[in-house]
């Protein structure tokens, strides 16, 4: 029952997706304090940058992955600095933030064009590995994804369930009101803008580390972009982020796969597939949000002025 | 980590009520409140000038004023929002320095807004837990839910906790802010204006809240200009006008006409009713009108209603009873689901209510909807002339001029017609829109709300105008959270009750006592 | 309009500038000390941009090449800004221009020019139209952001373009490059002065005044200054929100295609990946930099194109990679949005075109 093409294809899709998913569920976060991060793709750009560049200084992934982790949060830092301290237009400062990761990026990574990098191995978890199925979809990939399978509750655990995570939802949903209540907006925002964006560069590693193992230049072909777009339909939820992650994966996976056993449609038409497919969940997701508000950050995108 | 009340966080037992004790022997019969000569200036603007007033200790305490008058920056001083210039404040007798609102809260002195402080996609729960000391990072939310349920057993409030605070009515809202204070052992409550968005049945379920907290021995001090509230629900009163304390009174030895003068320079003049000539012509008449689903959710059932030429049509409901569908039906702004439109007789379109040039004046509930913040008032007034008889290019001496006539007519301050509309205040921004309104060549006038942020004069002059306008035999509707606003202009006053007419009266035949039981659908 | 209140618009004016300068001249110290730490010579390279972009007639030149896309798209961002729309995906939208374009010059090779150029224009137009009128009508209909679906749209054009000159549109006498073949001489733009600088420049400019003065002194100006500045007022006066929309969000992408119509038909001389190195994205700051005034959106897009052009040639001379350019250009806009907030605080001005915020 269990077609071996089908499995490969699933199986890519959980690997796809997951770069994906760890820039997702970090705008998850960001969203939700009301800032919205459109500069993901410059920030996954550094994360796979730095991620390679230490990876190969040190020889360990682990402290690429680190390396990723602060270089994104810095990243995230300018544009929290840009839009909360200096209340700047946020896709403003986006598209700044996309285009100066683009070039930073891009001029650091000449030097590990083609180079070899100790990548993680997949693990096959023993028993859930062996579940027929289930197990060599989910179970049997690299360290990094079983990352995202703790990651992702534990954020969603962090949202609804502590201290902090009310005070992120109040903070993007009525700034003036948390305010009164005693919540520190900017420092909130400071650090779910820093936060998301650190994860987005961890997102980034996940590419440049894993997924490719090596450093081409622009290698995040919007998927920085597809993170923000996935936010929405996943109505700003972690856990809903990983389904829309793993769609996204699962449209690249199944193109791969076609290109790979051979088709006569263009590698070029097949790859606007994920592209598409975004735009089309983007506008499902948008018309329900409508029918019924699944927890849009009310405040998202405006820049709060406490003396106002 | 994220609450500005860190000092008294790190302590476990939290009790603030502790500190106030040791501060203040009698904390258990409640907290008195004397403030002396406080002043304060911002600016040029002297908002408090020496102002005295004496507050005993488990009463509800009226500041009654017109707006301008001093209250709510006396009562921001008392909550630590503000540093006075000058003058003393003495709880129980003992001189404190309020400097900063979380000193306040540790005094145990807490205010409530008029804008309500809850995030309204949160639960009351969450609203309540939001920046509070006493949960831990991780919520327990089992468990704060059994020692908030204790608390508002024990204090009589009933709401329910896991319910998003916008699906909570304005009353319910208020009392859940009320309660938060009291959760942060609040023994002074300053309430600003809590009853200018509720109808006045509702507006009574929250004062009895407010008068049996007094009762049980805390401080309660009342901000509002509502005075038949005050006489019911205060037992002293204070008069604040131009930043002075005028008077203090026993509620129980004045009468609401004293009051009024006291308060305001002209007693109020009585508006000037014309009968309509043509009484009985009807101009618009909304048939069997139903509406599934507005985008809040509200409906309207079966809605007949006929305006008549030369009069002024109340409206009068609960928050979201539809009035203000109806004010978005006749404004063209919805199209209801079914029924027809009959205008001077003739059945016609929906859409003849959306063109540029037919449709009718509509001064909106919201001032956001009727203004640009961004552009000049020139452009704000042009909003209004911009059907087909404006030509391609704009006459900008023109729109100039009749933006100053405009101006000058309703005394809209700053005078400049270049200034942006989102630098005026919210009362000439509401004077802006008026005489736009009322200037437009239109058979009808659509207010809803009209005199929201207007002081008394203000009222006035809009309630005298809108009146004007039906005695030249033009037809008004006038929505309004104010009763005696609607009783003091309208011929008639059609009641809805969750979507339907209730009831449509001539206004000599009722008082606002039946008017508030048919809104209620209590009769 | 009064004395004072016209003093007051020159000193805002000033402020306005000066500030600009003082944001710019600390971006270039900020990419000085990245330059420092990669070991180059920061005071060479900049002598090396303004010679390479301003020194010289030929330098000029090719300053007013790169301008004149930067200035389309940046009016394309501008004329949906106007409406309260981001329009991030310019991008797309000239890739879509210039395959429109494309498609006449290899349909019909053979047809005289007087027929070929505008025949190329109005396809471009339509296709770059098309590219825009696919998120106008899912915003007015659905409500669907525009941001995210026209960044996402800038993929799928790249791809769209790859495909065609990988397959369909490939010259056969050159397979290894992909690439379409020349344009024949009628299909290719007039260059003038004896440089690169092409027609594109003059409709760039031309339109630029020409909504100057639209959008000020006329009443569709009017409607639409009022349906970006708050969209529920125009509802509520029953203008015609959503027809607005959707043409300006049309006319929007027909302009940013004119920059790749510009840029196959005048600069490349045939369709192949690379025809911009970002032009959309680079109009889009631009264009918000100029606060969507159209006039200023003239001298930006040309002091910006100076940037580009001579960090280009800088490339070549100095070894520096193309990065660079991105790098400076992130950091000098980055610092640029930083002062918005402080120049706009000293100078009270009265701004005419609202800068739309987003709302997703």
């Amino acid at each position: 029952m269990a077609d071996p093409f089908i499995v490969a294809v699933l199986a890519g899709a959980v690997r796809s997706g997951t770069a994906v998913l760890y820039a997702a569920a970090g705008e998850v976060i960001t969203e939700r304090s009301g800032i919205i991060n459109l500069g993901l793709e410059g920030i996954m750009l550094v994360g796979a940058v730095s991620g390679i560049a230490i990876a190969s200084i040190t020889g360990s992934p682990f402290i690429g992955i680190s390396a990723a982790f602060v270089g994104g949060g810095l990243l995230g830092l300018v544009h929290a600095i840009l839009s909360i301290r200096f209340q700047a237009n946020q896709i403003a400062s986006g598209i700044v933030l996309t285009i100066l990761g683009g070039g930073l990026s891009a001029f650091f990574g000449i030097a590990y064009v083609g180079k070899q990098i100790n990548s993680f191995s997949a693990v096959k978890i023993p028993f859930l590995g062996d579940i027929p199925f289930i197990g060599s979809i989910f179970f049997n990939h690299d360290i990094m994804v079983y990352g995202t399978y703790i990651l992702i509750p534990l954020l969603a655990f962090l949202l609804y369930k502590t201290k902090l995570g009310l005070a992120i939802r109040a903070v993007g949903e009525d700034p003036d009101s948390a305010s009164a209540a005693g919540i520190r907006v900017s420092h909130v925002r400071y650090f779910a803008t820093i936060f998301g964006a650190a994860l987005a560069g961890m997102g980034g590693a996940y590419l440049s580390l894993v997924y490719a193992q090596g450093w081409i230049e622009n290698m995040t072909a919007g998927r920085g972009l597809i993170a923000v777009g996935l936010v929405l339909f996943a109505g700003w939820d972690p856990l809903k982020a990983m389904f829309g992650a793993y769609l996204f994966g699962g449209a690249q996976s199944l193109e791969l796969r076609l290109q790979a056993i051979g088709t006569d449609i263009s590698p070029y038409i097949l790859g606007m597939i994920p592209y598409l497919l975004i735009i089309i969940v983007f506008t499902i997701g948008t018309i329900r949000q409508r029918k019924v508000n699944t927890g849009s950050p009310t405040a998202l995108g405006l820049p709060y002025n406490p003396n106002k | 980590m994220l609450s500005p009340t860190a000092a008294p966080a790190k302590t476990k037992t939290n009790n603030h009520i502790t500190s106030v004790e040791n501060m203040l022997p009698n904390a258990k019969q409640g907290i008195s409140i004397r403030l002396e000569s406080i002043s304060k200036r911002f600016g040029n603007v002297l908002a408090n000038d020496a102002v005295n007033v004496n507050i005993a200790a488990g009463t509800v305490h009226a500041l009654l004023g017109e707006n301008g008058a001093g209250k709510s920056t006396l009562m921001r001083i008392l909550a630590g929002y503000h540093q006075p210039d000058g003058g003393s404040i003495k709880l129980n007798g003992n001189p404190v320095t309020i400097n900063s609102q979380v000193q306040a809260r540790k005094l145990g002195i807490g205010m409530v807004h008029q804008r309500l402080s809850l995030v309204p996609s949160l639960t009351v729960l969450e609203n309540i837990l939001l920046g509070d000391s006493k949960t831990s990072f991780i919520i327990d939310a089992k468990k704060a839910y059994k020692q908030i349920s204790a608390k508002m057993a024990e204090l009589g409030f009933t709401f329910d906790l896991f319910s998003p605070v916008w699906r909570l009515t304005s009353a319910e809202q208020q009392k859940v802010e009320i309660f938060k204070l009291l959760w942060k052992d609040a023994q002074v409550l300053i309430l600003d204006e809590p009853t200018s968005q509720l109808s006045p049945l509702e507006a009574e379920e929250v004062l009895s809240v407010v008068r049996d907290l007094a009762s049980s021995g805390r401080t309660v001090i009342l901000i509002t200009h509502h005075i038949e509230e005050i006489l019911k629900f205060a037992s002293e009163i204070t008069i604040l006008k131009n930043g002075q304390s005028l008077s203090t009174h026993k509620a129980s030895q004045i009468k609401a006409a004293d009051l009024a003068k006291l308060m305001i320079d002209d007693s109020v003049n009585q508006i000037q009713k014309i009968p309509a000539k043509t009484k009985n012509e009807i101009y618009l008449k909304l048939d069997n009108i139903s509406l599934h689903q507005s985008a809040n959710n509200r409906r309207l059932t079966n809605i007949n209603l006929e305006l008549l030429k030369g009069e002024v049509l109340g409206i009068a409901g609960l928050t979201g009873s539809g009035q203000d569908e109806i004010a978005g039906i006749l404004s063209g702004q919805i199209i209801p689901n079914s029924g027809t439109l009959y205008l001077e007789g003739k059945e016609l379109p929906w859409k003849v209510l959306q063109d540029p040039c037919l449709c009718a004046a509509h001064i909106p509930a919201h001032q956001f909807y009727g203004s640009i913040p961004s552009m000049s008032l020139i452009d704000n007034f042009l909003l209004r002339d911009i059907s087909n008889k404006q030509s391609l290019m704009l006459n900008k001496k023109h729109i100039q001029e009749k933006a100053e006539k405009h101006i000058n007519q309703f005394q809209i301050r700053p005078n400049n017609p270049s200034n942006l509309a989102g630098n005026l205040s919210g009362g000439n921004l509401q004077r802006m829109i008026i005489a736009r309104e009322l200037n437009k060549d239109a058979n009808l006038v659509i207010a809803v709300n009209p005199c929201a942020g207007l002081d008394m004069a203000a009222t006035q002059y809009v309630l005298q105008e809108l009146r004007n306008f039906a005695n030249q035999g033009k037809t008004v509707v006038l929505i309004s959270p104010s009763l005696d606003e609607m009783l003091l202009v309208s011929d008639r006053i059609a009641v809805v009750c969750a979507g339907k007419i209730t009831g449509v009266k001539d206004t000599c035949e009722i008082s606002s006592e039946s008017i508030g039981l048919m809104m209620g659908g209590l009769e | 309009m009064s004395t004072v209140s016209f003093l007051k618009n020159i000193r805002a004016a000033l402020i306005s500038i000066a500030g600009s300068l003082a944001a710019i001249c600390i971006g270039l110290l900020l990419v000085a000390i990245f330059l420092v730490a990669v070991g180059r010579n920061p005071v060479e390279t900049y002598i090396g941009i303004f010679t390479s972009a301003f020194g010289g007639s030929f330098a000029i030149t090719e300053t007013f090449v790169a301008a004149t896309p930067i200035m389309l798209t940046a009016l394309a961002v501008a004329i949906a800004g106007w409406v309260g729309l981001l329009n991030v995906g310019a991008e797309g939208q000239l890739y879509l221009g210039a395959i429109g374009a494309t498609m006449i010059a290899i349909t019909i090779p053979n047809a005289p020019s007087w027929q070929m150029i505008p025949a190329m224009f109005v396809v471009a137009c339509l296709f770059g139209a098309v590219w825009s009128g696919v998120p106008a009508i899912l915003r007015a209909k659905f409500g669907v952001n525009e941001t995210i679906v026209t960044l996402l749209l800038n993929y799928v054009a790249l791809l769209l373009v790859e495909f065609l000159i990988h397959g369909p549109w490939q010259d056969p006498s050159s397979s290894s490059w992909p690439q379409t073949m020349a344009f024949s001489d009628a299909a290719q733009l007039p260059h003038l002065f004896a440089s690169r600088v092409h027609p594109g420049l003059f409709i760039g400019i031309v339109m630029a005044v020409f909504f100057a003065f639209l959008i000020p002194m006329t009443k569709p100006g009017f409607i639409i200054r009022v349906i970006g500045g708050n969209p529920k007022a125009a509802a509520y006066a029953h203008l015609p929100v959503v027809k607005y929309i959707i043409i300006s969000m049309l006319v929007s992408g027909a302009i940013a295609a004119i920059a790749g119509f510009g840029q196959v038909s005048a600069i490349e001389g045939r369709l192949r990946s690379g025809i911009s190195p970002g032009y959309g994205y680079t109009g889009f700051l631009v264009c918000w930099l100029a606060r969507h005034n159209p006039l200023a959106i003239i001298i930006v897009s040309i002091f910006v194109g100076g940037l580009l052009s001579g960090a280009d040639s800088l490339q070549l001379s100095t070894k520096l990679p193309f990065a660079t350019v991105n790098i400076m250009q992130g950091t000098i806009f980055l610092t640029l949005l930083m002062f918005e907030n402080i120049i706009q605080r000293f100078s009270s001005a009265t701004v005419e075109a609202k800068t739309p915020e987003a709302n997703i």
